[in-house]
């Protein structure tokens, strides 16, 4: 009976053992997570790459999970700071990034771009390494920020003749359509974006690209340039004008940029400054066109051609994450054949080089890669690249307190500087 | 029959054990961890970057935030709002839905129903109904003659009226729980004293003053402190409508804890002014109890 006993239980273990040990036999099934904050424009073209990948690597599976884009820079750091950060992540906030690779949260891509980099320009350089020179993000769209939008019906009905040759012929077209009880303008001033858009747009005729990254960059308290230089002030004096002038309402500091795009899109206003993401955004019946933001006499940017030019959409790669698995995976997906897919469905420009055929651009996008080409200065999302407490806090909120009088210009110039500064120096 | 003692820790401890781990393990550990973090500077990336500071955060928040000092007026303001508006409104209703009334179970769902939908939906709804160019308030409000009421919009962008928009949607989402506690505490009296009332010849209004607001002492008491403490921890009505804004004219201690400690990744900072809404809130608590005389018995 013993004996029977001993014989049954060793063939038990066996067969276990052996069943355990074939299952490991099999081709390494992995799974990468990937959060993805982008998907309300990109969705159906990243739905059809990560298709695509899992076609050709079948033993790797994306776990493709969907981020409130607002939401994606808290809900992320959180992840990384205990460990659960995802595989393969979006991109935020650069400032963010950068402290997340110092922090050893995401994996140095220098591999990665010895064998890749000649996919992406040199202009890329901004967004895809730290400034400590590491690669650390893939772009995978390229955008511009230098045109208005505007609404086609309410320009011919008022004889406003386009494109503008200078901002005062843009202040003399905002002036007629107000006179004719047409809302000339509309932005979001609730959060830091779409009102920081048109800011920078002045900062870079005021200031020009070399000196907002020279700001940008800052590394020491008592250097560079300052917030209070004139030419940052003179730049907040042109954004406050729009409100003060009555062009654009002051209860933008109500609305955020989803809502603020609705009454463009419906008729209700003329003008609509935006990157270059809305074009795909906007309604197909919509009768939309576009100008070259106007150049300001008299400032810097008048003979220069500076504007964002942006290699965005980043992804970066967890520290944790399966190396060769994400590589394979960042590969495929930067292919230029792949990075047609992000043209065809969404029409977004691909950050890879030659993508996308020239001749298959619409002319807005034509116009877009022609300043790409033709820019001669460019500098990245300012409240993006600034620690936080300066871009979002300081000068985010600074936006909503300028145009409700809460606080003045130079107010708002001496509080940016001393905040700079504080965080210079505990840094 | 013989007796049969059990100590606490063999007996009732047991079955409260369960709760008491939860209780610690998701109340007391991450408020002690909290209150920790508040005497470091912490970016809360990596734990490798925790710097002791001591008091330094306090002292920051006390002297040189003025954006705390608004926030805590903002919240007094909501506290004030929810005592004065939530609680009288939620009373006045109590007593009129105490009178023989066709359907008046109904009306008592209706009126706590914004009570039970998630404040968060109530923000993005509200959102979208303030909305200047898109909402409907605008236009509903000046064709039924409330012309003077026509833009709350406008006033959400006034840095000085915003806060009290936010203020009327907190009072009526929170009146109906105000009505709950008040009608619970109306089914008490005794309903003899109503009858000995009537027999005297007393008049309804001077049954109310005379019998039901005092009758209602512990209940004020009650409805005062969940307004209160709830009015402390407003977060989702300033978060989703303004952002905190404009400028920070609509900034609550909730709110600026989250744009501190997570948004700006000033954890530490975050932290302090988390203990320090957590003292204001304890002691309001204490005044309410003391001078309400809740918790003594008759």
């Amino acid at each position: 009976m013993k004996r029977r006993l001993l014989g049954v239980t060793i063939i038990c273990v066996l067969g276990i053992s052996l069943m355990l040990g074939t299952s490991s036999l099999g081709a390494q099934e992995i799974t990468l997570s990937f959060w993805d904050r982008e998907t309300a424009v990109t969705g159906p073209a990243t739905e059809a790459l990560i298709a695509g990948f899992e076609k050709e690597n079948p033993n790797i599976h994306i776990e493709w999970r969907k981020v409130p884009y607002d939401q994606y820079d808290d809900l992320a750091k959180m992840a990384y700071l205990v460990g659960e950060g995802p595989d393969l992540g979006s991109v935020c906030s650069m400032y963010t990034t950068w402290e997340l690779l110092e922090k050893g949260c995401i994996m140095d891509l220098t591999d990665w771009y010895r064998e890749y980099g000649d996919r992406f320009p040199l202009a890329a350089d901004p967004y895809i390494k730290s400034p400590g020179g590491v690669y650390c993000t893939i772009p995978l769209a390229m955008h511009t920020m230098k045109h208005i939008f505007y609404n086609v019906e309410i320009l011919e009905n008022y004889g406003i003749a386009v494109p503008m040759n200078s901002w005062g012929e843009f202040l003399e077209a905002c002036e007629t359509l107000k006179n004719q009880g047409v809302t000339p303008a509309t932005m979001g001033a609730k959060e830091y974006a779409p009102c920081e858009h048109w800011w920078q747009m002045f900062l870079t005729e005021t200031v020009g690209a070399a000196e907002i990254n020279s700001m940008l960059y800052r590394k020491y308290p008592d250097k560079g340039p300052r917030w209070t230089d004139p030419g940052w002030i003179r730049s907040l004096k042109y954004f406050l004008e729009l409100f003060q002038r009555g062009y654009i309402s002051k209860e933008a500091v109500t609305i955020g940029w989803a809502s603020s795009i609705l009454p463009f899109t419906t008729g209700k206003v003329a003008f609509f400054f935006d990157g270059s993401w809305l074009a795909g955004m906007l309604p197909p019946e919509f009768n939309w066109g576009f100008f070259e933001f106007p150049h300001i006499i008299g400032e810097l940017g008048y003979t220069r051609n500076d504007g964002v030019v942006a290699y965005m959409s980043q992804v970066q790669v967890a520290a944790t994450a399966p190396r060769d698995a994400a590589f394979k995976f960042l590969e495929y997906w930067t292919r230029p054949e792949n990075q047609k897919v992000r043209w065809e469905k969404v029409k977004e420009i691909p950050a890879t080089i030659g993508a996308v055929d020239p001749k298959e651009f619409d002319p807005y996008t034509r116009a877009c890669v022609e300043f790409a080409e033709t820019c001669t200065g460019s500098y990245p999302w300012i409240s993006a690249v600034l620690p936080p407490e300066v871009g979002l806090d300081a000068l985010g909120n600074g936006y909503g307190s300028l145009i409700t009088g809460e606080t003045t210009i130079p107010e708002l110039s001496k509080k940016l500087e001393e905040v700079h500064q504080r965080v210079l120096r505990e840094e | 029959m013989q007796k049969y003692k059990t100590s606490f820790i063999k007996g009732p401890a047991l079955f409260v054990l369960p709760a008491l781990v939860i209780y610690v393990l998701f109340l007391v550990i991450p408020l002690m961890g909290s209150i920790g973090f508040s005497f470091f500077r912490w970016s809360g990336i990596s734990l490798n970057d925790l710097k002791f500071v001591g008091l330094q955060n306090y002292k920051t928040i006390f002297l040189q935030d003025p954006v705390f000092w608004r926030a805590l007026l903002n919240n007094l303001i909501f506290v004030g709002g929810a005592i004065v508006f939530q609680c009288t409104i939620g009373l006045i209703v109590a007593l009129l839905l105490e009178q023989r009334l066709l359907f008046r179970n109904f009306l008592r769902g209706t009126y706590f129903l914004p009570a039970v939908v998630s404040l968060t939906i109530i923000g993005i709804v509200f959102e979208i109904l303030l909305n200047p160019e898109l909402g409907v308030l605008k236009g509903l409000l000046g064709r039924i003659g409330l012309g003077y009421f026509a833009n709350p919009s406008q006033w959400l962008s006034d840095k000085n009226k915003a806060i009290y928009v936010l203020l009327a949607i907190q009072v009526w989402y929170g009146f109906g729980w105000s009505m709950f506690i008040f009608v619970s505490g109306l089914k008490s009296i005794n309903p003899e004293l109503y009858e000995a009332a009537t027999m005297d010849g007393a008049t309804g209004a001077k049954k109310i003053v005379y019998i039901t607001l005092p009758s209602l002492k512990g209940t004020y008491a009650v409805a005062i402190l969940f307004a209160t403490l709830w009015a402390m921890r407003v977060f989702e009505l300033p978060f989703i409508i303004t952002r905190g804004g404009p400028g920070h004219a609509t900034e609550v201690l909730a709110t600026w804890i989250y744009s501190k400690g997570f948004t700006y990744t000033r954890v530490g900072y975050g932290s302090a002014l988390a203990t320090i809404l957590l003292i204001f809130g304890i002691s309001l608590s204490f005044l309410i109890f003391r001078y309400t005389g809740m918790g003594k018995g008759e």
